[in-house]
């Protein structure tokens, strides 16, 4: 199978998305408005309250809800169509369609929507996959968790990309795993993004 | 007739000699547990002609095993499969937009559960008929970007090909493989009230639609499987994989890295564009995909760059190259046109394709047989006015509520008068433009199209068909899929089949004998 940057991209994206998707829908209902206020402070929000919180990720009107960022899952699914079985872009499509405004029902729809991918093509899964670890790094970064435990866990996976002739990454994801702040952080997601873009 | 992807690719549009509406159904007559013996189709006799009833070259064996199939159903039973085949199409995402609908309002297309069937003799001579006429367009494309004889013969004027807007100066004296331009045809045909076939118009550009006639062969088979396999139908399913032997035939290496390029996935067709890249198992490209260096064209992929070099392109000329076309095209590749001009890629269909399918073009396409291949035409044409012509342009004035005016370079069924159709308001309207503007515009003599069996709300009624099969060329041979694309006016009277304005489709059965 030949993959072209471009979906390798969009299918990276579609990691970002659905894992960030489902680290918020875990956290759904918010019930202590502290941890609510703090919760969004984290995502750039200014939410001060669990209930309102909660209707923000639900409404599909907001841009940044839960169920819009489905929907731009959604797109990225669509880019890959050409490249998808028929059967796993039915599903995908069909699960995102369908999913209810509810953190559980979304959690499920993202557990499916990960299972189908797994299935796909070797290349296919890998990009995802490393698009779901780079979001892991985005969100623990967010939250400051403790980044050393995921970068032992994501090291392989990135590596693999090293294997495919993407060298160039190698510099700077050495140095975000020395110095794990978010410029260099973005510095990395910077440098990968410019990969899909290469021409040689 | 170019085909106008952005109204959903289907571009035919055809009437009735007059504006009748489809024979009036009974609902408790025709469908609710008949007794076979009762002859449902029999029921639907009127004064078109009827594909299941009034073709002499049937034996009316499938006819029979169709009635059958569906007598013993009740109506409730036979919506119930028509909305599991919608069910199926919605699921498989097979739906599309139409502009000027709201945003994301996604459409299936209306499928009809009632095969069309053509009996395989009568087949032979369509399918034998669209090979010749593809082959003398191809021989058309290639003297007009070369020699000129036939415009130097005056058998077609020269002003009306050279002024052309689909003419590529770019393709003058340029060597095609085989003189292969249109890789991909899609012919338009209709029956008149005789039963004779008629070609309606060529679609050489981007013709669309060959994924519908696969996907209705699927749901055919899923949903009536004892009927299906009851017959002995003619095999459609292999061609993605004919598509892909025939663009490898065109290529100038072995073994060539192959791609379809799509505007993106808000064009309307993008389904169809996905579809055959996934069955043909090729990357489906962007202009974000593509780059020319050294006058070769790449693809970007996460393996590094590749050459490419075929481009199965679903994008019109006009956008293909910035540098050579429009400028500010976002959906071309800088440079694309002098890759192709260095034979380092094949482009499928060729650029300046257009200028033989034009409906001004069309009514020259029997000289053209006879002029490259020295052959009788197979297939008929439907007798047209050229405005542009002073003599014809007063017949076509003197009688415009007879008469169908059609852009000569419309489609999707828009920009057309129904004369015998149309109101006084509308007859005004089109007299002033061809008073203005004549050489955009040919007409044509309304034909009483044949209809077929379709089930409706209220049970099985006629409406009138058409039939596009897809030609295959290269420059060792020529195919088509026993078939094509069925498309059916939905509404009861209307003659417009296109999807964008409430067509639907039908399975496509050739058949050779039905067995018991």
């Amino acid at each position: 199978m030949l993959l072209l940057s471009s979906s390798a991209q969009h299918i990276y994206w579609l990691g970002r998305y659905l894992f960030r998707i489902a680290y918020v829908a875990e956290q759904l209902p918010f019930v202590d408005d502290q941890q609510a206020l703090k919760f969004a402070q984290a995502l750039c929000l200014h939410i001060e309250d669990a209930e309102n919180l909660n209707r923000f990720m639900l409404d599909r009107q907001q841009p940044y809800s839960l169920l819009s960022q489905f929907e731009i899952a959604r797109d990225n699914i669509q880019e890959l169509r050409g490249l998808l079985t028929a059967q796993a872009y039915a599903e995908l499509n069909y699960l995102i369609k369908n999913t209810h405004a509810d953190g559980l029902a979304i959690q499920s729809s993202v557990q499916s929507c990960c299972d189908i991918l797994k299935a796909e093509q070797e290349d296919i899964f890998l990009f995802f996959h490393i698009g779901q670890c780079i979001e892991q790094i985005d969100t623990y970064f967010r939250f400051q968790h403790n980044l050393h435990t995921v970068f032992d866990a994501i090291d392989p996976t990135i590596e693999q990309l090293f294997r495919l002739g993407w060298h160039d990454l190698q510099p700077c994801w050495e140095g975000l795993k020395d110095q794990p702040h978010l410029d260099q952080f973005y510095a990395f997601t910077y440098k990968l993004e410019n990969q899909f873009e290469a021409s040689s | 007739m170019s085909e106008q992807e952005n109204s959903l690719h289907i571009s035919t549009d055809y009437f009735a000699a007059e504006p009748n509406p489809a024979v009036p159904v009974d609902t408790s007559t025709f469908i609710p547990q008949l007794n076979v013996s009762t002859n449902l189709f029999e029921q639907l006799k009127s004064e078109f002609f009827n594909e299941m009833l009034d073709d002499k070259s049937f034996n009316g064996e499938a006819s029979k095993k169709i009635e059958q199939w569906l007598s013993i159903r009740s109506l409730e039973d036979l919506k119930t499969l028509e909305a599991q085949a919608k069910q199926h199409f919605l699921y498989q995402g097979i739906t599309f937009n139409v502009y000027g609908d709201q945003e994301g309002a996604e459409r299936t297309i209306p499928y009809d559960l009632i095969p069309r069937v053509i009996e395989k003799k009568q087949w032979e001579k369509i399918a034998t008929g669209c090979a010749q006429r593809v082959k003398a367009l191809n021989l058309f494309l290639d003297d007009i970007y070369h020699g000129q004889h036939i415009l130097k013969e005056g058998l077609i004027p020269a002003e009306q090909v050279i002024a052309h807007e689909a003419f590529q100066p770019h393709m003058l004296k340029h060597q095609l493989k085989g003189k292969v331009y249109s890789q991909i045809s899609g012919i338009d045909i209709i029956r008149d009230g005789q039963g004779d076939f008629f070609v309606l118009e060529d679609n050489l550009r981007t013709p669309s639609g060959v994924s519908y006639m696969l996907e209705s062969r699927k749901i055919s088979q899923k949903l009536m499987p004892d009927l299906c396999s009851s017959n002995n139908l003619q095999g459609i399913e292999q061609y993605p994989s004919l598509l892909r032997a025939i663009l490898e035939e065109n290529a100038y290496v072995d073994r060539p890295l192959i791609v379809v390029l799509t505007p993106g996935r808000f064009n309307s067709a993008y389904y169809e564009h996905s579809f055959l890249a996934r069955e043909m198992d090729v990357p489906l490209v962007t202009s974000r995909d593509l780059f020319v260096e050294d006058e070769k064209v790449f693809v970007k992929t996460i393996r590094g760059r590749q050459q490419v070099d075929v481009i199965y392109r679903r994008v019109d000329d006009e956008f293909l190259d910035p540098l050579s076309f429009r400028p500010d095209s976002t959906l071309g590749v800088p440079g694309l046109m002098s890759a192709y001009l260095q034979h380092n890629v094949v482009i499928a269909n060729a650029p300046g394709t257009g200028v033989a399918d034009d409906k001004s073009i069309y009514p020259y396409v029997d000289q053209m047989i006879q002029f490259y291949l020295n052959e009788v035409p197979i297939l008929n044409n439907v007798p047209t006015y050229q405005c542009r012509e002073a003599e014809q342009l007063d017949y076509v004035l003197t009688n415009l509520e007879k008469l169908v005016v059609k852009e000569a370079q419309g489609s999707g069924g828009y920009g057309m008068l129904i004369g015998p159709q149309a109101d006084q308001q509308q007859i005004d309207c089109f007299r002033q433009k061809l008073i203005e503007t004549p050489h955009l515009y040919i007409a044509q003599p309304t034909l009483a199209l044949s209809v077929a069996p379709t089930m409706t709300t209220e049970g099985v009624a006629e409406r009138h068909i058409d039939l596009r099969p897809f030609v295959l060329s290269s420059p060792y041979r020529t195919e088509i899929v026993p078939g094509g694309l069925t498309r059916v006016a939905m509404q009861a009277g209307s003659l417009v089949v296109n999807s964008s304005q409430g067509g639907g489709i039908k399975d496509t059965w050739v058949v050779e004998s039905l067995r018991s």
